[in-house]
């Protein structure tokens, strides 16, 4: 059995610094035991790099990742994500949660929408985004009085819910909100944080398929990425061309920051600073954080 | 001839191909609405506009609307379709933003077109034009509009224009879908009066 003990994952670095331990056990077998004792809270990142690693781990070995160690208030957190109900493939809980620790289910009771399995097949995932997006107007009409930013957050959590079709696999997606009620300025107080994760093929491998001489255009994978977010990418009609960049302009439009990280290159865009990294631990498929911000009142 | 305007709700159009009409998304989705929709334009009788309603619709985005209107007004730019004209109605804010920005992106990814564009009515009853349009079309489809109806003749005389660049306006807005267009026969010969679809 393998063990890692990641640092706090609520923190990118660990996350990341997760993904560097995982590829050095690439050659390891049976159950990977990761004891998440340094973890106080976690993000949708976080979130999603368990999936990530735990996914990647049972595709290697055909074994699952075995989580220990909880700290009650991550746990009670990871349960009503309904993480390891919807992963339970590959994401084990070494302990139970107490009945009394679960945290309740009703819409108006906590900001969160359950980690959801978003189908690459482009049939299925035509009947799963609707359902997905119909699961999120409920809550986040709960949340929100402003139809023109859930507009926008479905708008968003549909074109890179749809996006997992280019990857050819399964993603998973979250919605959280966050407050701060410390907010110097009251209209950008509360945060939406949108996530998708999948194991695909890439944002490099996907362009590449259609138009094989960007090759010889790009050198970096994050150049393949900023390529990626431009309006009409390929030319070709029945190339999306169009999800990516609508991104984009949406999280502009909130004031919010994306993030998109395939492979070993990530792209970071917030107030129309870009900042490229090609230095990462190379992780399949593709990897979309949006943050948009809005008032307190919502 | 009267014009008639005929309400076609969404619903009408996803309940036969097997979806709900909230949420207008996906590519795939919107093939298969898009390749109904045209089969009912095509059916639809001469001088008749369809109002889509969109009333029912949480959200269209941008993947649907550029695979149901932005291939229809692409077509329509290119003059390879020819289907009863439409107007949307009842779209909200959001799925309107999206249908822009669907419309718009087309003739960046097709270089060669000019006009894709279709039709929205907004809450005060106005028509305005959605997407990427040459400034003559939005001009010549103002005083259609206001007009009613009108000859190349009349077009020529109010836009102090030949009578081969009005003949031309008008049936650029006829071939976008954004006129109606009527063939009158007198003494002279054969003449269109071309009508406003509002």
């Amino acid at each position: 059995m393998s063990q890692l003990q990641p640092r706090d994952l609520q923190f990118i670095d660990a996350v990341e610094g997760l993904y560097v331990s995982l590829l050095g056990l690439r050659d390891s077998s049976g159950i990977l035991q990761l004891d998440l004792k340094n973890t106080t809270f976690v993000k949708p990142r976080g979130i999603l790099g368990l999936v990530t690693v735990a996914r990647l781990w049972k595709d290697w070995t055909g074994h699952p990742v075995v989580v220990s160690n909880i700290q009650h208030r991550v746990h009670a957190y990871l349960e009503r994500m309904d993480l390891f109900t919807e992963c339970s493939e590959f994401l084990i809980a070494a302990n139970q949660l107490d009945e009394t620790d679960r945290l309740d289910r009703s819409s108006n009771s906590y900001k969160l929408l359950e980690i959801l399995p978003i189908p690459s097949d482009e049939a299925a995932n035509a009947r799963s985004v609707p359902d997905a997006l119909r699961r999120a107007k409920h809550i986040l009409g709960t949340w929100l009085d402003d139809d023109d930013l859930i507009g926008s957050v479905l708008t968003l959590l549909s074109e890179i819910g749809q996006n997992v079709i280019h990857s050819e696999d399964q993603g998973f997606a979250i919605i959280q909100r966050y407050k701060k009620p410390y907010s110097l300025d009251i209209e950008l107080a509360s945060e939406i944080r949108i996530g998708i994760a999948d194991l695909g093929i890439g944002i490099e491998e996907s362009l590449c398929r259609r138009t094989p001489s960007l090759t010889d255009r790009f050198n970096e994978g994050s150049d393949f990425i900023l390529h990626a977010l431009e309006q009409g990418t390929s030319g070709h009609l029945s190339v999306r061309g169009l999800g990516l960049y609508r991104v984009r302009s949406l999280v502009k439009r909130w004031q919010g920051s994306l993030t998109i990280r395939s492979f070993s290159s990530s792209i970071h865009i917030e107030n129309d600073r870009i900042e490229v990294d090609d230095t990462l631990p190379q992780i399949p498929g593709v990897q979309v954080f949006i943050t948009v911000r809005g008032s307190t009142d919502f | 001839m009267t014009i008639q305007q005929h309400e076609l709700p969404i619903a009408q159009i996803t309940q036969t191909i097997g979806m709900e009409d909230d949420f207008l998304v996906s590519r795939l989705t919107g093939k298969n609405f898009a390749a109904k929709l045209q089969e009912i334009l095509q059916n639809f009788p001469e001088e008749v506009v369809a109002l889509l309603d969109f009333s029912a619709v949480d959200l269209m985005d941008g993947s649907f609307a550029d695979e149901v209107f932005g291939t229809i007004a692409a077509a329509r730019g290119r003059r390879q379709l020819f289907i009863a004209p439409f107007i949307l109605v009842s779209l909200n804010a959001m799925s309107l933003d999206n249908l822009e920005q669907a419309l718009l992106s087309r003739p960046v990814r097709e270089e060669s077109l000019r006009n894709c564009v279709v039709p929205v009515k907004s809450e005060d009853g106005e028509i305005s034009l959605v997407g990427k349009f040459e400034e003559h079309v939005q001009q010549t489809f103002t005083l259609l509009n206001s007009s009613g109806e009108l000859t190349t003749r009349e077009v020529a005389k109010e836009l102090d224009l030949g009578t081969a660049a009005a003949s031309t306006r008008l049936k650029a807005l006829y071939d976008l879908g954004l006129a109606l267009r009527l063939e009158v026969r007198d003494d002279q010969g054969k003449s269109f009066v071309y009508r406003s679809i509002s």
